[in-house]
């Protein structure tokens, strides 16, 4: 399949079918319940879906912790072993640490593998945008690039992929510190819906209020189309935590508004959906270079 | 212990010690936690990752080579989080500088701890100043000067905890972001929670039990950094003046973003002069004001007009829930003042605001039959009478035109209501509309049993 393998991470959030399409492998990150560890596997192996979401409906608390150094060492040492190179396209290091610990194992395992080459990228974005990057990656391998410059590329169009989100509850993003967003946003309202952006560093940014349920799904529909670039020519990514009637009408509302080449539709994985809660949807498009950046977190 | 020269099983029982103290107070680690990522597990992180290596070590190893580096590869194997993986990658090169010594002398630990520090900065792609790896390089900056001043570990150790504790608290001073959060780095407070355990256990104090310390001391926040940002008089883009009566609301406008609150009291309306009074105590390029009343919206306008410290602006909501309303799409961040009073005014026109109060004698309105002590449910009209609350608050929803179109409801209640009480009404309101978001807030007020924001 080409001279390089392309590697991901537990926030991809791509099903099995996919990373078995586009010959994508990933490096699980964890996820601690009642203080037991589990690998944050997409194929849904340990928990369902439904299970996982469930459990954090009933308030039972779900940590995470990064990609475990071994973990990397086994991914790459794998692959250069078998005289390939390694494409990493991690989570975005403003939602995680792992690409940090990353580059220096990178490092060492490129030290006894003479020649072979390790690329950590940060996406700057997590979830299907991070995929979709990934994705792109494969199909610049497929035209016999080589790890270096397939690895630029991605690294120069990551600010194109646009999010356009919204969650239940901010509870979950506040808790974990993975949210940012413009003063007052967090008060004790009812009935106020974040419209949630991937900014220019890669944080979430709860960048607008929408005040009740039925004007959501229109009001993300209407960003996500208005910000596409040649949206014929591209697939639009919809991720949900549990929330797929949700995802399916958002996925129809951008449709009627923007003509999507395709839609893909996944569950959200269990890093990324322990962070938001239940009920998230996610949307991504390719549009221009983001710009904006949100406060601190 | 003889702590002039360490074995395996004196480093043992050192680091359990340093465990034991840190998971005491590991929520207090926790809490300070605000960098990289503020999701507050640096404590148990840290917790988690230095037991890996007391679980790997063999305590009846004598060789202090072979302990630490059991000790080490116990905690490459269970690092997790930034600071788990640094402090690992610190034990590490702990382990490495102990390279061939069956025993360590206070010198050989010195160097130990260089190495230490050296390797933890190496794990960090980028390293930051003011995280725990200064506190790591910094505590051995005095000893490394003079490595034979050390006759023992105890003398050692506490010259490490000493200094350590000074690097820890300059941590603000070297990343702005716990300088803003007015606190400590969380890592640099976990080692020095390791080390002192370590140091009390060459004093002969073995910590059992399991404790847990949860109030974090007051050394770990910068000394008056919050005291001076509430203090100091802040110049703001913009500002929000309301009026409001009932102790709850006026505690509610204030807690949700307003500078300042007007008693806007049920008799006495408030005067020109209370505004102008308020608008002075602010410094900001614009005041919004929320009279929250019909009958002080002129009053508001007024003090606009005659205050001439800076640009004030009234937004004419008629009540309460209307306050509320336009402050719950509030956003500082908007360009222009004209942005910022839209994103507050542009669901206003669909707020519909209900009471549920007590008739205070007996008459008929809108053909309604009204008794004296009985509830009544009323908008800018009478709408519904019962002698059972709760259904005078669904009469009061039934009677609405367009309560098809509403989607949110934020239940106030009054004083001598309780929250359990509320919530009972609103499920009754919740299965009869079930598409609707419903809310609860003390308000407190004196004359209305319940006030409805209905969006």
């Amino acid at each position: 399949m080409g001279t390089f393998a392309v590697l991901v991470d537990s926030t991809a959030d791509l099903g099995p079918e996919m990373l078995e399409k586009y010959n994508i492998d990933y490096a699980p990150m964890n996820y601690t319940m009642d203080d037991k560890e589990y690998p944050a596997l997409l194929d849904w192996s340990i928990h369902s879906s439904k299970e996982f979401y469930d459990f954090m409906r009933n308030g039972i608390i779900i940590k995470t912790t990064q990609v475990p150094i071994p973990v990397y060492k086994e991914k790459f040492e794998k692959y250069l072993k078998e005289g390939k190179d390694v494409l990493y396209i991690s989570c975005s290091s403003a939602l995680s640490g792992s690409v940090k610990t990353a580059i220096p194992v990178a490092k060492e395992v490129m030290a006894e593998y003479p020649g072979r080459t390790i690329r950590c990228v940060d996406s700057l974005i997590s979830s299907l945008g991070q995929a979709s990057l990934a994705i792109e990656a494969c199909a610049e391998r497929a035209k016999g690039k080589d790890v270096n410059e397939v690895a630029d590329y991605i690294e120069s169009i990551r600010l194109t992929r646009h999010q356009y989100a919204t969650v239940d509850s901010l509870e979950y993003l506040k808790r974990c510190g993975r949210v940012s967003a413009a003063s007052a946003f967090f008060g004790n309202f009812f009935g106020i819906h974040p419209l949630i952006i991937s900014d220019k560093i890669g944080q979430n940014y709860a960048v607008r209020k929408i005040k009740g349920n039925k004007n959501v799904i229109p009001e993300l529909a209407a960003e996500a189309a208005k910000n596409a670039i040649h949206p014929e020519e591209q697939t639009l990514y919809i991720s949900h935590a549990d929330a797929e009637d949700q995802a399916i009408a958002l996925r129809d509302a951008i449709m009627a508004l923007a003509p999507f080449k395709d839609c893909y539709i996944s569950t959200i994985g269990p890093i990324v959906g322990a962070s938001v809660g239940p009920g998230t949807i996610i949307s991504f498009v390719i549009g221009d270079e983001v710009t904006i950046q949100g406060g601190e977190s | 212990m003889n702590t002039e020269v360490l074995t395996g099983g004196d480093l043992l029982s050192l680091f359990t010690n340093g465990y034991r103290n840190l998971k005491q107070n590991a929520s207090i680690v926790d809490a300070l936690n605000v960098f990289p990522i503020p999701d507050g597990d640096t404590g148990k992180n840290m917790t988690m990752t230095w037991l890996g290596g007391i679980e790997n070590a063999d305590p009846e190893e004598a060789s202090a080579e072979k302990v630490a580096k059991a000790f080490s590869k116990g905690t490459l194997l269970s690092a997790r989080g930034n600071s788990g993986v640094i402090l690992s990658q610190f034990v590490r090169g702990l382990s490495k500088g102990m390279k061939g010594k069956e025993t360590v002398t206070p010198p050989d630990f010195i160097l130990a701890m260089e190495s230490a520090s050296e390797r933890a900065y190496a794990a960090v792609s980028v390293p930051t100043e003011g995280t725990m790896l200064t506190v790591m390089r910094e505590c051995i900056g005095n000893a490394k000067e003079a490595p034979d001043k050390y006759a023992d570990f105890d003398s050692l150790i506490d010259e490490i905890c000493t200094e350590m504790k000074k690097s820890l608290m300059n941590t603000p001073n070297l990343l702005p972001c716990l300088e803003e959060a007015g606190v400590v780095d969380s890592g640099g407070a976990g080692l020095l929670y390791l080390f002192e355990g370590m140091q009390m256990a060459l004093r002969g104090e073995f910590l059992e039990g399991n404790e847990e310390n949860t109030e974090t001391p007051d050394e770990f926040f910068t000394p008056d950094s919050e005291r001076r940002n509430k203090m100091k008089k802040k110049h703001v883009k913009y500002a929000v003046v309301a009026a409001a009566s009932g102790e709850g609301m006026i505690e509610y406008f204030k807690n949700e973003g307003c500078s300042a609150v007007i008693d806007g009291g049920q008799t006495n309306n408030p005067s020109a002069k209370a505004f102008v009074d308020a608008f002075s105590t602010i410094d900001a390029d614009h005041i919004v004001v929320l009279p929250n009343d019909g009958n002080i919206i002129l009053t508001a306008k007024q003090a606009a007009k005659i205050y001439d410290g800076t640009d004030v602006r009234v937004i004419e909501t008629k009540s309460m829930a209307e306050g509320y309303s336009a402050m719950s799409m509030m956003d500082f961040s908007q360009p222009t003042v004209e942005d910022f009073i839209h994103e507050m005014t542009h669901y206003l026109p669909n707020v519909t605001t209900g009471y549920i109060t007590t008739a205070t004698r007996d008459a008929n309105i809108n053909g309604i039959d009204i008794k004296e002590g009985l509830y009544v449910g009323l908008t800018t009209d009478i709408l519904s009478c019962d002698a059972d609350i709760t259904t005078a608050a669904l009469q009061l929803f039934a009677a609405l035109p367009d309560i098809d179109d509403k989607q949110v409801v934020t239940i106030f209640y009054g004083k001598g209501i309780s929250k359990d009480d509320a919530l009972a009404l609103g499920d009754a309101l919740e299965s009869k509309y079930p598409l609707m978001e419903f809310g609860y807030i003390d308000g407190s007020m004196d004359v209305y049993a319940y006030m409805f924001a209905i969006e």
